[in-house]
């Protein structure tokens, strides 16, 4: 490891424990704790990419999380960012975007016809000849991009979670160290977040040399460390800011949703680069990043270096060069600076020059020397190392996210906080102030009055403690009549470029931005936003102010998309009699969250098995589970008067111990819900919904319970009930096995209501027949709804009764003609559309749509019929949804269809328009081919048309053949 | 303490609906129990006051021949479970609840994991209680299992 440094006093690393990765192909080694980027850089490897456009060469700049060009590609990972992804042993990566290798990349002939693939090339070449963009389009795809995703990847979700808190802090410098304690000393919660693995920030790479820190470092660590009221949060980025102070934390572990009262934002500053020619040199880098390797990593960022400063933190990182025994060949000052750090520098005997400008930085594979002008003079240094201090951006995602605005401060040459939301305070460098002691009172004060505002108590007038002089050069950019001087690394997008876009009338940030693409990649302009608008302003004329900025969306660093998709949370409900569906081999249908048998497979097809399953109800017996029909309990002094006004039937003349019909209209007039309603005394009544419709129908009756100012109580019991169907001819001996109550039809009529119990089990019964048989609904507590489903099974084998499936029920109760709610009814159906004009009493007071009815009774222009076909082949059968055509135009469209195993032909209905409603009228039915089959309009019910088998005086003597 | 999840029976678990529920509260001794709070009875027994005219009960005692006209009584069969350890660390994977609102003794109704859930919150230490409906019961139980089991959060802390 040639570039590595003695142990420094605030690394990351384990130096016990050497970790060997491949790069490349190449085997080298790092400590624990290294960062793929840091452990390249120490073993001597530069060059760690290839530029996005160009290929030329690029090594480190910012090593803060937004070092594009050090993007890497593992066999699972496309993008890994070398500047924070920590080595692992066996990791093996390579650089994304090269063609051959990082050392031989073809890609570089694209600098040679650079000069013909200027900004903006793409939107205006290619469209001619024609029939060669598909080519030019290939050839683009496979030369842009980055890494590689493997399409054969394994679905991956992340767990997300909640946290809640009082204050949350995002960012663990000095300041938001001091934020987060002083908030935790007022007693509120405290979450502090923190893109690093190790809290401190810039205290520690910035101020690592700085003997007088020691204490107050010790301090803050130790005080977070140990406060019960402080959650830290570590290798972790705030991806987005939303309403109600809503962070989107991502983790590592995945994303965590931070709720918060306060935000403090102590997020910094990103150290913006300087823009000269060849700026992007391996071994020009930002002197922030300099310092980050050798603090974190304990590595030499070069070992001859010159610091390009506009700011004191550039003579700052000039002797911790020094200090870590780099030799500095000279500081070039853009300016005349007089401040402690000069001072020092001087006394250490380094050599400034000051007023330096035109800058040039030269060498082939990376930095060699650098050219500049100095006081008319142009001068060469030899040096393998750039650093560049010239000033700062803002990391003001977070506030501009929040709705904060941010104004240029030109004292400070640093666009500063102008505007901030309530509950949102800004501390820190972010905030324009720099000295170090200073941000630590910054932060106090923020978290103080985040504390503060958390607790609603009043927010004190903050100390202003910005600086008062400048920490970013104005213009940090110079020309040179050969280019190469980058100014957006991700994109490679030079200065001629954005001089370019602006030429051509695209003059405006955000026009400018779309028309060059600067601030787009990966790295969303941390590094080049700045430059950008500084270079914009100057070309207009205008203030940093009038030329604005472009707006910071979510996420602020790439989030994966398994972290944002997070665990997948779909409740599925089973019924009490699950288990038993499961050992009878139930194949399972979803009909809203429940999961319900479609059919009971027995190992013939899948249509012969319901078949058979219909011909046992129609035989014999049949037991279906009904438990997903929604439960309501209604009771209270009103609930008749409730009842009524819910549903289209008059319900308040019903008798105890009766059931009845209950359809349910909205305010429109159109079929929302339909169910069973019983009554088991004056003031108590129980009604079914169908079973997708429970929870919107009890919400909504809920709703209407209060607007009306009724006394009445209404409980969703869907849960809580088990229910099924026992159907069938032989229905009545079977469950006669079971109970006591007398079951004959003059003791127990159609359409009665019977509480009693079956198996030992209380249940109630009601004499209802969808299925058009003679059959009784049992509605039984979910605890015993699995016993008496077993002892129903075991009464009827002596019958050879079978469960039967949703899809038996649906062709059961097309025989007879039942419509289903939502299937043969659409969002526009009527009652009287539906031919259920029997179930509405206009002569009730009220009802809901009641006035749409009156209307709708005589306006009717369409209405459901049944039909049978002429004749048909298997392959022919329509579909639901197919369409009725007549004269060439849309007549109406099937609702249902199936086959009959009872009367051996294919049935449906259709709604249709009322021209076609006679009984005997040809229907044209289009298939989902195009070809028209022929049916006719028939009566309905197409079985048991009187309905003989319900209500059988003597079920013995009345047999299929005599009502089919 | 690891977090541990196990079902409960919820036998004898009782919803009361009605006016006039204050001798119920007396029998139980918990005429002061206030609004959305819970009592533990016997092992395994509480009463929780979720409304003027509406507590849940799960005791061994018979009400069914003290109900007063108007007042009704509805068996409940929910899916009740056990939730021990540090199971607010749980929690804050499958429910958006800020708990540091509630206190022991707190009858909690929430969502989790996109089920509508109550909660008997306990004192420090003690196992969380949580019910829902019957029909959720195994979808709640292989979610909860499953993000105890592989949440790399949970397996971090």
């Amino acid at each position: 490891m040639k570039l590595r440094l003695s142990p420094q006093p605030y690394e990351w690393l384990d130096r016990k424990q050497i970790i060997e990765f491949e790069f490349e192909g190449e085997v080298y080694e790092g400590f624990k704790g290294d960062v793929i980027s840091a452990a390249l850089w120490a073993n001597g490897v530069k060059t760690l990419g290839r530029s996005f456009k160009y290929h030329r060469r690029r090594g480190l700049l910012s090593l803060a999380n937004h070092d594009i060009n050090a993007l890497f590609q593992s066999k699972d990972y496309p993008n890994i960012r070398g500047d924070v992804t920590p080595i692992e042993d066996y990791m093996s990566v390579r650089a994304v975007n090269t063609f051959g290798s990082l050392k031989h990349d073809k890609g570089t002939l694209v600098e040679w016809i650079g000069k013909f693939l200027p900004v903006g090339f793409y939107y205006k070449a290619f469209y001619s000849p024609k029939f060669l963009f598909p080519k030019w389009e290939s050839l683009i795809r496979t030369m842009a991009g980055l890494g590689t995703v493997d399409t054969d990847w394994t679905e991956e979700r992340k767990p997300k979670r909640y946290l809640h808190c009082d204050v949350a802090v995002i960012g663990a410098g000095p300041s938001g160290m001091a934020a987060a304690l002083k908030a935790a000393e007022q007693g509120v919660d405290v979450c502090l977040i923190d893109e690093n693995p190790v809290i401190g920030g810039s205290l520690d790479y910035q101020f690592a040399n700085e003997p007088d820190l020691g204490a107050e470092r010790k301090r803050l660590k130790k005080g977070i460390a140990s406060h019960p009221k402080i959650q830290v949060i570590s290798s972790a980025y705030v991806a987005g800011y939303y309403g109600d102070h809503w962070l989107a934390v991502n983790t590592p572990q995945g994303l965590i949703k931070v709720s918060a009262q306060a935000v403090v934002v102590a997020t910094g500053v990103f150290e913006q680069p300087a823009v000269f020619r060849n700026n992007d040199l391996p071994g020009v880098m930002n002197a922030s990043a300099a310092q980050r390797l050798i603090s974190r990593y304990a590595v030499k960022p070069c070992n001859t270096a010159v610091v390009l400063t506009a700011n004191a933190e550039g003579y700052r990182a000039a002797l911790d060069m020094k200090k870590a025994g780099i030799e500095v060949k000279a500081i070039l000052d853009t300016g005349e600076r007089h401040c402690r750090c000069v001072q020092e520098a001087e006394k250490n005997g380094l050599v400034i020059y000051h007023n330096a400008e035109m800058v040039e930085a030269t060498g082939k594979q990376s930095l060699q020397g650098i050219v500049f002008r100095e006081s008319g003079h142009e001068r060469a240094l030899e040096c393998d190392g750039l650093l560049m201090s010239v000033g700062w951006a803002p990391a003001g995602a977070p506030i501009y996210q929040a709705g904060g605005k941010f104004s240029y401060d030109e004292r400070l040459e640093q666009l500063l906080p102008s505007q901030l939301p309530d509950g949102v305070f800004a501390c820190g460098r972010i905030n324009g102030v720099f000295d170090i002691e200073h941000r630590i009172q910054d932060g106090e004060q923020a978290g103080l009055n985040a504390a503060l505002y958390a607790s609603d108590e009043p927010v004190p007038d903050s100390m202003d403690l910005r600086a008062t002089q400048a920490h970013s050069h104005p213009y940090p950019i110079w020309e040179h009549e050969k280019g190469k001087n980058f100014v957006d690394f991700d994109e490679d997008l030079q200065l001629k470029d954005l001089k370019g876009a602006i030429a051509q009338g695209f003059d405006n940030i955000e026009l400018m931005k779309r028309f060059s693409t600067i601030g787009m990649g990966p790295s969303q302009g941390k590094h080049s936003n700045m430059n950008g608008i500084r270079i914009l302003a100057k070309a207009r004329g205008q203030s940093i102010d009038e030329t604005g900025s472009t707006t910071a969306r979510p996420m602020f660093h790439p989030t994966p998309v398994s972290h944002l998709a997070g665990m997948r949370f779909r409740p599925e409900r089973l019924t009490a009699m699950h288990t038993f569906h499961q050992r009878y081999q139930a194949k399972f249908m979803e009909a809203g969250p429940w999961l319900r048998p479609e059919y009971y497979r027995t190992g013939l097809p899948r249509k012969m098995c319901i078949e058979s399953e219909v011909n046992s109800v129609r035989t014999s017996a049949g037991l279906i589970d009904v438990s997903t029909l929604g439960k309501l309990e209604v009771f209270g002094k009103d609930a008749a008067e409730l009842m009524d006004r819910l549903y289209t039937m008059r319900m308040s003349n019903m008798k105890v111990g009766a059931s009845r019909y209950a359809l349910m209209v909205d305010d429109s007039g159109v079929v929302i819900d339909d169910g069973v309603a019983i009554r088991y005394s004056e003031e108590h009544f129980y009604v079914t919904t169908t079973t997708t419709s429970s929870d919107n129908a009890y919400r909504m009756i809920q709703k209407k319970v209060i607007e009306w100012g009724l006394s009445v109580t209404v409980l969703n019991r869907t849960g809580q009930l088990a229910a099924m169907n026992l159907a069938g001819p032989n229905s009545r001996k079977i469950l006669a096995k079971l109970t006591d109550l007398d079951l004959s039809s003059e003791a127990f009529p159609y359409l009665a209501m019977r509480q009693a119990t079956v198996a030992g089990y209380p249940v109630t019964l009601i004499r209802v027949g969808f299925v058009g048989e003679l059959g009784y609904e049992i509605h039984v507590d979910s605890a015993y709804g699995l016993r008496v489903w077993e002892a129903i099974m075991k009464a009827g084998e002596a019958f050879t009764i079978k469960p039967f499936g949703v899809e038996a029920q649906r062709l059961l109760r097309l025989e007879k003609g039942h419509i289903i709610v939502g299937q043969d009814t659409d969002g526009l159906t009527n009652p009287y559309e539906a031919d259920m004009g029997w179930a509405v009493h206009l002569k009730k007071p009220y009802f809901i749509g009641k006035p749409s009815l009156a209307k709708l009774k005589e306006m009717q222009s369409r209405t459901l019929v049944g039909f049978e076909f002429l004749s048909v082949q298997a392959e022919d059968v329509p579909l639901e949804s197919n369409l009725v055509i007549e004269d060439g135009e849309m007549a109406g469209r099937i609702t249902s269809i199936g086959y009959s195993p009872v009367l051996g032909k294919h049935i449906g209905l259709a709604m249709v328009d009322v021209a076609l409603k006679e009984v005997g009228t040809s229907l044209q039915i289009r298939l989902s081919n195009g070809r028209m089959v022929k049916a006719k309009v028939v009566e309905t019910p197409f079985y048991d048309p009187q309905g003989l088998l319900q209500i059988p005086q003597d079920p013995e003597e009345l047999s299929q053949e005599s009502v089919a | 303490m690891s977090l541990a999840l196990r079902l409960k029976s919820s036998e004898n678990l009782l919803h009361l609906r009605g006016a006039n529920l204050y001798e119920v509260l007396a029998r139980f001794e918990a005429s002061d129990l206030e609004m959305f709070r819970y009592k533990n009875l016997a092992k395994d027994q509480f009463i929780a006051k979720l409304g003027m005219e509406e507590l849940l009960i799960c005791s061994e005692i018979d009400l069914s021949d003290s109900l007063e006209s108007g007042q009704y009584a509805f068996q409940r069969g929910d899916a009740m479970f056990e939730l021990s350890g540090d199971w607010k660390a749980l929690m804050s994977e499958v429910c958006i609840y800020d708990f540091r609102q509630s206190r022991p003794g707190d009858f909690l109704m929430a969502s989790v994991a996109g089920v509508s859930v109550w909660m008997l919150l306990p004192e420090a230490d003690e196992p969380l209680i949580l019910g829902c409906d019957p029909t959720y019961g195994h979808y709640l139980l292989s979610t909860l299992q499953r993000q105890l089991e592989e949440s790399p959060f949970l397996n971090m802390e």
